[in-house]
């Protein structure tokens, strides 16, 4: 192996992060292409991780800055993947680098811009619960920490006027008339690493997301309980009472496991999100109550089990087997009856509760089959990205390009990160029996 | 003919008919022997049904006695008695056989009388020959053998799949009404291939056929299928049959060939444009008789049947009407009854429509929609339907869109309304956006929407002629209430059956702690486009 050797990572979440530190740690120079302004992936998102409950940021945080850091790691945000040729151990990789309207080099991260940017909408980190301007960080811990400006929401291309970011700027890093730009790199191996998007139930009307204010997702729920979320941690209500609401109802496998929405598949994270996120509801608050209602209590992996016992011995989370038929809203007070069966009895009871959190299922993200295109591999009925044969269980379609994370199938962050560090060995195996290939240091503009 | 020897059914009430019979005996006075008696206990106790049922078994004739007007036993049985018998007569009349009932009034003291009025029938009855139903070739029974095993349905219906998530439990409006039903409990019941079990406990027939589990299911078990086919596998009496199985019987009579309809065109109007030939056809379904079935609840749908001509004349459509329509056999389908006889139905009616040469056939009751669109294949083969089917409410919508209907101003005040999606329109056949395209376009009404519409809509309690009991009256009021907490003055049905089970709620009188009914009317769809496009005589609404 020689030390010109390179690998494109797509995805800067946590699986990346592993993979990309691997390579790096073994002196591979590595591109990693990240698409939103900001790497950090879901993990980012997450208010604690299951089975210790550790604080996402907190672990993520590190590993988000050592491989921006790294000297032999690239990370390119705010760009994509737009064609790949070539094959194994010499691929030619067209990347778009979006036009961030602001200087990496010269934004020195102070966010005085954004203060007087007019332009307000809402943010995609906060799961649409909060808001963000025009030029942003997607959230505080952001990496890199320069701004961005969304040209479809900026003032300025669609009159011509404001400018009031660059009147503000200090350092002169804002400049509207910014390309985009096509860089290409060569590489010996490609590494993909989208992860998935969250399913929003608006077709499942029975339980009346979208409609329902107090009916939420989990990742909405995690910003919500988040310190640094759109509520600042306190647990709020979205109704206009902004209450604090001490009853919370889960329901498991929304749209997941569900032949009728296409999805028979199971998620794998939320019987053990749902039980964390009814833990954090009960340490944020003491008199909080909650319920879960499961399918099938799927926690399979090592402490799983112990931990969803904790959760109803030391958290008085109330597990109950089923899902509910329906939620209604009571339009007074807006909160909110479950019908559910109850097993022992038989009978439908009615579970009046002030919040309810949807364990909606993951899917893949909504680009996927782009991605796919663009990188000559197969997706599985679903369109995750999909093995040759189980005993290649990081390899795609296509030689030399590999996959980690949720963007193959359902997974857990510890299993995410394994799979980072599988694909880094696959990708060296790759460049090491395909040695023509790398030429990384050679960047051509277009 | 010489050797015809009618049979007839005479219902005689306990109380004056029936000793008058006695005293005929005694009085050794002669009568013909092709008369059988059956004691009631009041003629009032005769219902409709009974005598369509005679029929169909092949009673040439049916004659019902009681006691004269103002000496029933029970004060005014017999009042009901000329009800009813008005009401069959006025469905027989569709079948050309009004003249095989009658209804006489014979005192105990009348044994003279009795033996008269015997003769008379039976000569008359001989006069008219047989009932064609004697010759009867199909049935709707299905007469010992089994169709299929609860095993096969298991697998064809996807109930394997059940996850025992208990979603359609805490879903389905009966289990709702706290009896002890649950769709999941006949699953497994059927999983574990317990059909005494489910026979038993006859759970199978307390399921309205709503659709609303089937359609929330994460497990893709199609219930809806697995309770059509498995009340099948169970062979049914008609005991869950409402209104005395009356319409399951006409759909028994209909099925044979030999059954005219001479009157199956009296609701056609003068000033009305019909066809017999023509590019669009009208299927009535049972509209132009199951109305006097309802007389006795004062429910009166039948008016959708001439709003609908006059919108589609207005259109300049002269729809195809046929004197050889018959019942579409939807409600054998739900009730087990897999005889030979829905088969012909849908044979004679796919047999008689492309005889007139439609290309489109458009029903008002989603029910036939339905039964056309996934039963008929089913019996017929894929192929068999060549001819579009849409439901009214599609038809007016594209007619609107066309600019074809001239609706007249808006006014400031619009009248607040909201729409039932029937089961068989909405969830069976998936259709909910033409209703709405249709209100929408009403000047005059603001459609108000229920928390539970489209897909996701209640049931109106009643389907298929079955099971119409207190649970159904309190889906029908619980409905209704749902619409008056909408905010609706109106609540619009896009199906006579749905409209008529309402009604027949709205209509029932209640006692001193009754609470009160939901203030809503009820207006059938044809009928408001029919006023609003001043169709209908009177108004604008
Ligand atoms: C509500 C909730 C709670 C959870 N809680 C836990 C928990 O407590 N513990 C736990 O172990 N797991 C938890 N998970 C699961 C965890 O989030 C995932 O296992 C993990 O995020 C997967 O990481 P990833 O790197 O595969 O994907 P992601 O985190 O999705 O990262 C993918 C990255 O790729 C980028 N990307 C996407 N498409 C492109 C493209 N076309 N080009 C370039 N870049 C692209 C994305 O912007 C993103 O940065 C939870 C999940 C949810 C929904
Ligand atoms: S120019 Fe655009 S980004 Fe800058 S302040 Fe105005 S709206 Fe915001
Ligand atoms: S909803 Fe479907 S999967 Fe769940 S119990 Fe009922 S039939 Fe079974
Ligand atoms: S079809 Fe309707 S009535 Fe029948 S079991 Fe399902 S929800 Fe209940």
């Amino acid at each position: 192996m020689t030390k010109d050797e390179s690998v494109l990572i797509i995805g800067g979440g946590i699986a990346g992060f592993q993979a990309a530190l691997d390579l790096a740690a073994a002196g591979v120079q590595v591109h990693m292409v990240e698409k939103s302004p900001s790497i950090g992936g879901r993990m980012a998102q997450l208010d604690k991780t299951f089975p210790t409950n550790d604080c996402s940021i907190c672990i993520l945080a590190p590993k988000m800055i050592e491989t921006y850091g790294h000297k032999n790691i690239n990370v390119r945000t705010y760009a994509e993947v737009q064609k790949v040729s070539g094959s194994i151990g010499d691929f030619q990789v067209e990347i778009l680098q979006k036009a961030r309207f602001v200087y990496e080099d010269k934004c020195t991260g102070c966010g005085a811009c954004m203060e007087k940017c007019p332009k307000k909408v809402s943010s995609e980190y906060e799961m649409g619960l909060a808001d963000r301007r025009a030029i942003y960080f997607p959230f505080a811990q952001a990496v890199p920490r320069v701004a961005t400006i969304d040209k479809d929401a900026c003032i300025h291309f669609k009159t011509g006027k404001c400018l009031l970011c660059v009147k503000e700027c200090q350092a002169g890093a804002i400049d509207h008339k910014m390309e985009d730009e096509v860089i290409t790199v060569n590489v010996g191996a490609i590494i993909v690493a989208t992860g998935f998007d969250v399913y929003l139930p608006y077709e499942m009307e029975e339980y009346g997301y979208g409609r329902y204010e107090n009916v939420v997702t989990a990742m909405e729920f995690e910003r919500i309980i988040n310190a640094a979320g759109p509520t600042h941690g306190h647990m709020q209500r979205l109704s206009e009472d902004k209450g604090r609401p001490k009853r919370l109802a889960f329901i498991q496998c929304v749209g997941a496991r569900d032949v009728r929405h296409d999805r028979p598949y199971c998620s794998a994270v939320c019987c053990m999100h749902s039980t964390k996120e009814a833990m954090l509801a009960r340490e944020h608050h003491s008199d909080t109550d909650s319920w879960i209602f499961y399918t099938d209590m799927r926690a399979f992996g090592k402490g799983f089990w112990e931990y969803i016992e904790r959760g109803e011995r030391d958290y008085g989370i109330n597990y109950i087997r089923g899902k509910p038929g329906e939620i209604i809203e009571d339009p007074e007070t807006k909160d909110l009856i479950l019908y559910y069966t109850d097993r022992e009895t038989r009978e439908v009871r009615a579970l009046e509760v002030e919040m309810v959190i949807l364990a909606t299922a993951l899917i893949p993200r909504a680009d996927a089959p782009e991605v796919a295109q663009i990188l000559g591999i197969e997706m599985d009925e679903y369109n995750f990205f999909k093995a040759p044969n189980v005993m290649m269980s990081t390899d795609t379609t296509r030689e030399g390009v590999y996959m980690a994370g949720y963007c193959q199938k359902p997974m857990d962050i510890p299993d995410a990160v394994a799979q980072g560090s599988a694909t880094a060995a696959r990708a060296m195996e790759a460049m090491a029996q395909n040695p023509k290939g790398g030429t990384s240091q050679k960047e051509v503009t277009a | 003919m010489t050797t015809f020897e009618p049979e007839i059914v005479a219902l005689c009430c306990n109380w004056c008919s029936y000793a008058g019979a006695d005293l005929a005996g005694v009085s050794r006075i002669q009568y013909p022997p092709n008369v059988r008696i059956l004691r009631v206990m009041c003629s009032g106790r005769v219902e409709v049904g009974h005598i369509i049922r005679a029929l169909e078994m092949g009673a040439d004739g049916v004659l019902v006695t009681g006691c004269h007007p103002g000496d029933c036993h029970y004060i005014s049985g017999n009042e009901q008695a000329e009800k009813a018998i008005a009401a069959t007569k006025e469905i027989l009349t569709v079948l050309g056989m009004e003249d095989r009932l009658s209804l006489e009034w014979i005192s105990a003291a009348e044994g003279q009388r009795f033996g008269q009025v015997m003769t008379d029938f039976v000569e008359r009855i001989r006069a008219l020959g047989p009932n064609p139903m004697k010759e009867a070739k199909v049935s709707r029974g299905n007469p010992g053998d089994v169709p299929g095993r609860l095993e096969d349905l298991v697998d064809r219906t996807g109930v394997m799949y059940c996850l025992e998530c208990g979603k359609c439990e805490a879903t389905c409006p009966i289990t709702r009404m706290e009896i002890a039903y649950s769709p999941m409990l006949i699953v497994e019941e059927a999983l574990r291939d317990l059909p005494e079990e489910l026979e038993a406990d006859k759970g199978l027939w307390n399921c309205i056929t709503c659709g609303l589990c089937s359609h929330r299911c994460p497990s893709g078990v199609d219930f809806l299928e697995f309770v059509r086919q498995a009340r099948e596998v169970e062979t049914s009496s008609c005991d869950r049959c409402a209104h005395g199985g009356v319409f399951h019987a006409l759909a028994g009579i209909m099925a044979n060939e030999a059954v005219s309809q001479p009157g199956r065109l009296d609701w056609v109007e003068d000033g009305m444009e019909v066809a017999e030939k023509g590019e669009l056809l009208y299927f009535t379904g049972c509209l132009p008789y199951f109305e006097p079935v309802l007389w006795d609840v004062d429910v009166h749908p039948a008016g959708a049947l001439g709003s609908t001509v006059r919108v589609m004349n207005h259109a300049g459509i002269v729809p195809v009407v046929m004197a050889d329509e018959r019942c579409c056999g939807h409600d054998l389908v739900w009730s087990g009854q897999s005889g030979t006889a829905f088969a012909e139905l849908a044979r004679l009616n796919v047999e008689a429509i492309k005889a007139t040469g439609a290309r489109r056939v458009v029903f008002t009751c989603p029910e036939g929609l339905r039964t056309f669109a996934k039963d008929y294949p089913r019996v017929l083969g894929e192929d068999a339907i060549d001819f579009e089917l849409l439901h009214i409410t599609q038809l007016f919508a594209e007619l609107i869109e066309e600019g074809r209907l001239e609706l007249p101003e808006g006014t400031d005040e619009a009248v607040p309304l909201t729409i039932q999606d029937p089961c068989r329109l909405g969830r069976h056949m998936g259709i909910v956006d033409a209703p709405r395209k249709v209100l929408d376009s009403l000047p005059g009404y603001e459609l108000r929407e229920m928390e539970h519409h489209g897909l996701n809509a209640h049931c109106c309690g009643t389907s298929s002629w079955l099971n119409c009991g207190t649970f159904s009256k309190r889906i029908q009021v619980e409905r209704m209430t749902q619409a008056e907490d909408a905010g609706a003055d109106l609540l619009v049905t896009a199906c006579p059956k749905c409209f008529s089970h309402f009604n027949c709620t709205l209509n029932e009188p209640g006692s001193d702690d009754t609470p009160p009914k939901p203030a809503v009317e009820i207006v059938d769809i044809s009928v408001l486009l029919s006023k609003t496009l001043g169709l209908e005589g009177g108004g604008d609404r």
